[in-house]
């Protein structure tokens, strides 16, 4: 793993130099949890099992936030990189192309969980949101959900033909995505057919993962969420893996 | 000869377009050889193989005595390649891009050499697009020699580069060499291989057209030189007629060509071409634009292929069935005979 240390650090510098990326994973999701707590508080609700908005919501933006690194960020940084011969410079020196990829995988990784953390922690301290679950286990399904749409992402670099196609096909994805994921709106009130194209959903089982996680709910009611998520994880691990290249 | 890289029967074809056809050269230990030809000649492809990049369909290539594709690895480590398109990101520093580069190898140079090498030092800190397009150049060579490779390939260097910068690439493809490094370099300018090169492989349709020194190869012309000059005012065509006929007796001279105004006499020896302008102003004949042009490679390329060089390229599609080329000179070339 030669390079890794030195293309990690400049991959992070440069992930963080990028305006739009840094807004939409670091910036974006801590303003849409003061605004929620501005706004409606973070008063129990007795519908929701005495639960405040913000209590409900934080597990919904953070699985959001990973949605948006996986159908943005990740394929416009690495499609960029493509299109612009970085990757073809890199692949005459020594080194190794899973070497570039942990790297960027590392970087990714690190600024979605910052997000998360950034998310966490002005949710509970600014707004007191709390939501009884364990630490660790709401650590290991934000891990499972990033994981799976960071995959996700290079499965999308892999398909895709350059960077100017991302913003068309993220955005073509991400309106049913959010509509469907049952973090804007409560998917019990929408009419069986919705409920039932929200189980084809990963943002859906994103969010009901770490939500039942925050809230420390048995691992029965996680399963299958949780294993529709490893699924989707492997299914776009192998695919970009497959897929993968230097050149377009 | 120590061959520092061998290329043997190299083919490479990208669906029907043949990119490089049964191409073979080798290139001795310190030298600068130099691949050239026009835009699209396969010049860039035959790079690529011996880099690895591109799997050759048929034919041997070896670098430093190393297979580039089966021993990738082994080769990059060290070869130094500046590739035509590969940009950087735009808000990667100078001096980061460098210690990047650097930290891939495992015998790694100091980047801060590697940048005042360039003339680079005193813009570490600057943005990869902060640079000139002279900078940005430099920059790629830096991250070429920054692990002090044996072997630097650098694909079209100066194209795009306004004359100084161009001159400051030359001086530091010649420090390369003076350090002991062997140069393979593609170009499509005559004159920059001219300059740099110690032996040129002019490549023509993915093949070698000539492969030898630059001043072996303007020998092999037969050292013609031509005075070419343009008369001026309106002419007796009868008078006309009668002194070039006289130029043409003159000792030396081989030919004398006429396109519209203009004259092209090709001479050969000491003296004649002095001789020729003689007869023309003792004739009281105006003239203007007068140049006495030696051979160039453009010329080896031209007696070699048949084309001229068409500085933008010559035309990929045009078939050239054996030995009937297509007349794609420029108008006013005249034609060899």
């Amino acid at each position: 793993m030669r390079g890794f240390r030195s293309l990690a650090w400049v991959l992070a510098k440069l992930a963080l130099r990028e305006p739009l990326a840094v807004f939409f994973t670091l910036i974006l999701p801590v303003g849409l949890v003061a605004l929620f707590g501005l706004a409606f508080g973070n008063v129990p609700i007795p519908l929701q099992e005495g639960r405040g908005t913000l209590d409900h919501q934080l597990p919904a933006i953070a699985a959001w936030v990973f949605a948006m690194t996986g159908l943005f960020t990740v394929p416009t940084a690495l499609l960029g990189r493509r299109d612009a011969g970085t990757l073809r410079r890199f692949q005459v020196t020594p080194l190794r192309p899973a070497t570039y990829l942990a790297a960027d995988v590392v970087v990714h990784l690190g600024q979605a969980l910052l997000g998360l953390a950034l998310l966490f922690a002005v949710g509970a301290w600014a707004f007191g949101a709390r939501g009884g679950g364990s630490p660790l286990v709401v650590v290991g399904a934000a891990l499972l959900d990033v994981a799976a749409f960071l995959a996700f992402g290079y499965a999308l670099a892999a398909l895709l033909p350059n960077a100017r196609a991302v913003p068309v096909v993220g955005n073509v994805l991400a309106v049913p995505m959010l509509f469907l994921s049952g973090a804007t709106a409560p998917l019990e009130v929408m009419p069986a057919a919705v409920q039932r194209a929200a189980q084809l959903n990963p943002l859906y089982h994103a969010v009901t993962l770490l939500r039942g996680a925050w809230f420390g709910e048995p691992w029965s009611a996680l399963v299958a969420s949780a294993a529709v998520i490893v699924g989707l994880l492997v299914v776009a691990a192998a695919f970009a893996a497959w897929r993968f290249r230097w050149e377009a | 000869m120590d061959p520092v890289v061998t290329v043997e029967g190299l083919r490479k074809a990208y669906g029907d377009v043949t990119a490089a056809a049964d191409v073979t050269f080798e290139v001795a230990r310190g030298e600068v050889f130099g691949i050239v030809g026009p835009n699209g000649a396969g010049k860039t492809t035959i790079l690529e193989c011996v880099t690895g990049l591109r799997r050759p369909d048929a034919g041997r290539v070896r670098v430093l005595g190393l297979d580039p594709q089966r021993d990738r690895y082994a080769v990059r480590e060290r070869i130094g390649v500046q590739l035509q398109a590969a940009a950087l990101p735009d808000a990667l520093r100078v001096g980061e891009a460098v210690a990047l580069f650097a930290s891939f190898y495992p015998r790694a140079g100091d980047p801060a050499e590697a940048l005042r090498r360039v003339g680079l030092d005193d813009r570490r800190g600057a943005r990869v697009s902060d640079l000139s397009g002279g900078q940005r150049q430099r920059l790629f060579i830096a991250l070429a020699l920054v692990h002090e490779p044996e072997v630097v390939l650098l694909d079209e260097l100066t194209t795009g580069l306004d004359p100084q910068a161009r001159r400051d690439a030359w001086a530091l493809v010649r420090e390369i060499r003076d350090r002991g490094a062997t140069v393979i370099l593609t170009t499509h300018f005559m004159e920059e291989a001219e300059r740099l090169c110690d032996r040129v492989a002019i490549v023509d349709h993915g093949r070698v057209v000539a492969l030898d020194t630059v001043g072996r190869l303007i020998a092999g012309l037969g050292e013609e030189r031509r005075v070419a000059f343009v008369h001026e005012g309106a002419f007796d065509e009868a008078r006309v007629r009668g002194l070039l006929g006289r130029v043409r007796g003159l000792p030396g001279v081989v030919r004398v060509e006429r396109l519209g105004d203009r004259v092209i006499v090709s001479v050969r020896g000491v003296g004649t071409a002095g001789r020729v302008t003689t007869a023309l102003e003792e004739a009281g004949v105006a003239f203007d634009e007068l140049r006495v042009e030696r051979p160039t490679l453009e010329d080896v390329f031209l007696a070699r292929t048949g084309s001229a060089w068409s500085g933008g390229g010559a035309p990929r599609d045009a078939a050239r069935p054996g030995g009937g080329a297509p007349d794609r000179r420029p108008a006013g070339r005249p034609r060899r005979p």
